[in-house]
């Protein structure tokens, strides 16, 4: 603060700096999904070199964390596969210990308004860390039905038909029920809500459903609309990715535009069981309509489908389910929605029209199509017409600074079959430990801004002053700054595997920045969530269970 | 097993050696087993444009012919000039790409086959940002 500040002036700042929120209240930090903190004042590229664990909560009795942890009033929230919600204490002197945890250990009596026992919140049959348990990452908001804050989640009801799914309000000081939803994904069906985490505006909570057990049977993917200060569904918003055959499970997040409408993503079809697969009921025709493998965007009211992004023809369908959520956001160059597909491109699409509606190469019969604003590996045309885009697990969501977006992609055209061996075991190269900074209103040849590799799958990142926050499958906890931050003092190219400098150079590539990596740490399990970045600690869950406060 | 005397190798060796990934000379007493593909930094320059990923070669054991097989990989821009030094047996793996073979122009999609015959004119056009070739070189032995 500059000295020369009129006492009054100061005094005002500082009110002012105490009113700043600094909490990470959801999945992506809030409804845009930025995952960036923009009122961190002690995380910076100097501290963070620093980092280290600060505390260290682990699952009592063991258990796996594959949610991301929201922080809001001293406190971190967070559920565990095993079916548990925490919420645990982020400073002070409990740092670390729990604060509340729902189910709670003893039941509430008498009753509360949710039923509520000890059971865990669990639903048999999963085939992914998506479950049994708590997968929804949760959001915080602000007085809700005579409480003050409440936690929103998605989970299974223990005590309906065996784990049926709904979304739960639980009050964040006491942990007390303050409403369950609904039942959104019957326990006797298909669907669950896995990884979909709420994103809360218009006085609602949206969050979607998918499939119980991956591809087994493929569900229909739903998207419903929770009034947060009953718990009711809203009964004027519908949304369903396909007609008769099941499809397009909602594995993610929804985001908000700016204008206030739903953006989401959608899963695959059975369109590539055609050759006889039995999880599929109907398995072979083009559904219709088909919102399966999309960028979606939905008005916020009624559901119903403003534009679409599907940029693999559906005869290429080979499971490039578009798990990641998307980021929505008004850069240098417009406003955006941007997400990493399965198969590894990245694609950004003008949130208004969803791109450019006068190109017809960008389109093809039955559907609305547009092309995105770019993506990345640029792509000739769209959709592909060409086999190959499958299950190649590219599922994080990006992080976006003003125009740089840190993002884990490659795409097909990153992703050579090697010749391993004769006898056909070909497993490729697909990368998926490269994280790169795109920029997201250059020109395509000038996308890449820089690349690092990791030492494993790379997680989901955040961002917080020029910091990058990344963890891996590995365990490994990056803290990574970018270019704008400190320069880079190496390059690697552009093409995976191919050497640096000349041979780079002649084989077309670019030799790009790699940005300083200022902090590394190991932790125990892999980090497959987002950082959360808030009043100088990050905080990162992990499969193992633990979920750490990182302090410089 | 490998061809180690392959009466006409000697003649074209330093290209073979280029397009092959081959050490000259030497190269031809490689054995027959693959060679394991190199994780990082497998790629040498082919020419400029044209990158040439580690090399798996295949002896036959009835016949005198011996596979190699490799990837090609382009970025933005082109590949003039292109060594085929044998019959090469091409499939676009991935992106888009123009081919200029003996004079005539060709447009190839991901999934395409196609052939080139020694000593062919050839020149590749990326049109897209990164063109993957999967390149099968037919080495055919001598009598």
């Amino acid at each position: 603060m500059r000295r020369s500040f009129p006492s009054g002036l100061a005094l005002a700042v500082a009110l002012s700096a105490g009113c700043i929120d600094r909490s990470w209240r959801a999945y992506g930090y809030d409804h845009r999904h930025f995952s960036r903190q923009p009122n961190e004042a002690i995380l910076n590229a100097s501290s963070a070199a620093t980092l280290h664990v600060n505390w260290d909560f682990p699952i009592p009795a063991g258990g796996s964390f594959t949610a991301s942890p929201s922080a809001y009033g001293n406190t971190i929230y967070i559920g565990g596969l095993n079916g548990v919600f925490y919420a645990v204490w982020a400073s002070g002197p409990n740092q670390g210990t729990l604060r509340w945890r729902y189910p709670p250990a003893v039941a509430p009596s008498p009753g509360d308004a949710c039923a509520t026992t000890t059971s865990p919140m669990l639903v048999s049959g999963s085939g992914n860390p998506s479950g049994p348990g708590i997968a929804s990452s949760a959001a915080i908001v602000d007085a809700v039905a005579g409480h003050g804050a409440v936690v929103v989640f998605g989970a299974p009801d223990p005590n309906s038909n065996g784990g049926d799914g709904r979304v739960w309000a639980v009050d964040a000081a006491t942990g007390q029920c303050v409403w369950k939803s609904p039942v959104i994904a019957p326990a006797s069906g298909t669907a669950k809500i896995g990884y979909s985490s709420p994103v809360v505006a218009h006085g609602r909570a949206y969050i979607g459903v998918s499939a119980k057990y991956p591809d087994s049977p493929i569900t229909t993917g739903r998207l419903f609309a929770v009034d947060l200060a009953t718990g009711a569904l809203d009964p004027a918003f519908a949304f369903s990715a396909i007609g008769l055959a099941a499809g397009g499970g909602i594995w993610s997040s929804p985001a908000i535009t700016p204008s206030g409408n739903v953006v989401v993503t959608t899963g695959n079809s059975c369109r590539h069981f055609q050759n006889g697969a039995a999880s599929c009921a109907s398995p072979g025709p083009i559904p219709s309509p088909d919102y399966t493998n999309s960028l979606l965007k939905l008005d916020w009211h009624s559901g119903s489908v403003l534009w679409q992004i599907q940029p693999v023809h559906i005869d290429w369908d080979w499971d490039p389910d578009w798990a990641s959520p998307p980021v929505v956001g008004q850069v240098s160059c417009g406003s955006l929605a941007i997400s990493v597909q399965k198969d590894g491109y990245v694609h950004a699409a003008n949130i208004k029209t969803g791109g450019p509606f006068s190109n017809p190469a960008c389109s093809y019969a039955g559907h609305t199509l547009d092309c995105p604003r770019w993506s990345f590996p640029m792509a000739p045309s769209l959709p592909f017409q060409q086999d190959g885009h499958g299950d190649t697990r590219f599922l994080r969501m990006g992080a976006l600074d003003g125009d740089h977006l840190y993002i884990t992609a490659g795409g097909l055209n990153l992703t050579e079959i090697a010749p391993t061996d004769i006898s056909g075991n070909a497993p490729g190269r697909i990368v998926y430990n490269r994280v790169y900074s795109l920029n997201c209103c250059s020109s395509d040849v000038d996308r890449i801004r820089w690349i690092l590799d990791l030492d494993g799958v790379a997680g989901a990142p955040s961002v917080a002053n020029g910091v990058i926050y990344l963890g891996t499958s590995s365990g490994r906890l990056y803290a990574i700054a970018d270019t704008d931050v400190l320069p880079s003092t190496s390059s690697v190219c552009s093409y995976p595997n191919v050497a640096g400098g000349v041979t780079c150079f002649n084989g077309g590539f670019r030799n790009v920045p790699v940005p300083v990596v200022i902090k590394q740490l190991t932790l125990n399990g892999s980090i497959p969530g987002i950082p959360a970045v808030s009043d100088g600690q990050v905080f990162v869950a992990t499969t193992a269970g633990h979920l750490y406060g990182l302090a410089p | 097993m490998v061809a180690d005397r392959l009466p006409r190798a000697a003649l074209w060796a330093p290209l073979v050696s280029v397009a092959l990934g081959w050490p000259t000379g030497a190269g031809a007493q490689a054995p027959a087993a693959q060679r394991p593909a190199d994780s990082t930094h497998g790629y040498e320059v082919l020419t400029k444009g044209l990158l040439g990923g580690p090399p798996l070669a295949l002896q036959f054991r009835t016949a005198r012919v011996r596979l190699v097989i490799r990837n090609l990989i382009m970025g933005p821009g082109s590949a003039d000039s292109v060594p085929i030094p044998m019959r090469v047996v091409m499939e676009l793996r991935g992106g888009a790409l123009t081919a200029r073979i003996n004079g005539k122009t060709v447009e190839h999609f991901p999934g395409d086959f196609w052939v080139l015959e020694k000593g062919s004119a050839v020149s590749l056009q990326n049109r897209g940002d990164v063109v993957v070739i999967r390149a099968i070189y037919v080495l055919e032995g001598g009598p």
